[in-house]
């Protein structure tokens, strides 16, 4: 264990202070909270929906490129799980999910698992009692490119959540979650 | 493509909705976020309210009754860390936990941490990078004891739960927090 380090500043809080007064909006307490929390929001999307169903729309291997292997502090050229998913509630669309995940890094049952396109990756933590670090890199808002916009038939801005999962101290995940900004309202 | 039903957090789902059946009430999303989340507490409390403050009422090292060595999963007589503490936004209080950690299972600095500062548990684990998994073990309405009518200045029922925090592969913590049930019903 390292020596005792200055107490970290509450960065998600002051992410969503930045996001807010730059574009001139307030979130709503659950956007907020879904920027907050720690792992993936499907957990909470279980809790109030009830469960809420997955739609994997890409997943494969492939080697990674500078991006990736930036975002996951691998090589360039090392393996990594791609998934795209959108979570939906009777076929309404609630996040968009994008996630990398290096094979190198998980057991072969994980990988197994993943590739079997059947279930969430954050049920697949779970089952496999994993301890790790959540850490929320940015939280901002895009234009939705024309594939979210066909996903979620809305014109209008995303707001984006980016986090890394560490276990045994490297990054295990690399996720990106999307949703417009008129969702989570109420 | 394909599509499958995520059956991921069914016991959760399951918990609260037992709880809310039973009560005769719906609870609104902020007080099931907070009962079933299964990251800090304090990090949502902080995003929703602004940076919120921990006052410890009693902080002290005690030998495990049999009660607490089950909840943490040590002999009894071990020595644990009891803590109990409010958290709160400008004196206003909003969430009451205690705590038991196993000694044996933190090392100094968190120990000191716990000891000196008013700390949150969830901000100790970050500023110390301890990986670590929760598990929730109950969520429940209780009536409040005295204490707990004196700390929140009523007598209504509280909603509770309580929650293990896992770190290679042991009970680092056991935690339970608990809260009027009219408190976060309009956030």
């Amino acid at each position: 264990m390292n020596s005792k380090p200055e107490t970290i500043p509450n960065v998600v809080r002051e992410k969503i202070k930045e996001l807010e007064e730059k574009n001139d909006i307030k979130l709503s307490t659950l956007q907020k909270v879904f920027s907050s929390i720690e792992g993936p929001v499907v957990t909470i999307l279980d809790v109030l929906y009830g469960d809420v169903n997955l739609f994997i729309l890409d997943q494969h291997m492939e080697k990674a490129d500078e991006d990736i292997a930036e975002k996951l502090q691998i090589n360039v050229g090392d393996e990594v799980d791609l998934r795209e998913v959108i979570l939906h509630k009777h076929g309404r669309p609630l996040v968009y999910g994008l996630s990398y995940i290096p094979k190198d890094r998980c057991s072969n049952t994980v990988i197994e698992k993943l590739l079997k396109e059947d279930q969430t990756t954050g049920r697949i933590m779970l089952e496999h009692e994993i301890e790790t670090i959540t850490k929320v890199n940015d939280i901002y808002l895009e234009k939705p490119s024309a594939k979210i916009l066909n996903l979620f038939h809305a014109n209008e801005d995303m707001l984006v959540r980016e986090f890394i999962l560490i276990h045994k101290k490297n990054v295990v995940i690399w996720s990106k979650e999307v949703y417009p900004i008129s969702y989570f309202k109420e | 493509m394909t599509q499958e039903k995520n059956e991921a957090n069914k016991a959760l789902i399951d918990k609260i909705n037992d709880v809310e059946k039973n009560y005769g009430e719906t609870f609104s999303n902020t007080q099931k976020i907070l009962l079933t989340t299964d990251g800090s507490i304090t990090a949502i409390l902080d995003v929703l309210y602004g940076k919120i403050t921990l006052k410890t009422l009693d902080q002290h090292f005690e030998d495990a009754n049999a009660e607490q060595a089950k909840l943490v999963n040590v002999r009894q007589g071990e020595q644990i860390n009891f803590r109990e503490v409010i958290m709160h936004k400008d004196g206003n209080p909003l969430i009451y936990a205690i705590s038991h950690i196993p000694l044996s299972r933190c090392n100094n600095d968190i120990c000191a941490d716990l000891i000196r500062a008013d700390i949150p548990i969830g901000r100790i684990l970050k500023n110390y990078d301890i990986e670590s998994r929760r598990e929730i073990r109950n969520i429940c309405i209780e009536k409040p004891n005295d204490r707990l009518k004196e700390i929140f200045g009523t007598d209504e029922d509280m909603l509770a739960r309580d929650y293990v925090i896992i770190n290679c592969d042991e009970i680092l913590m056991w935690i339970k927090e608990i809260f009027p049930i009219s408190h976060f019903t309009e956030i």
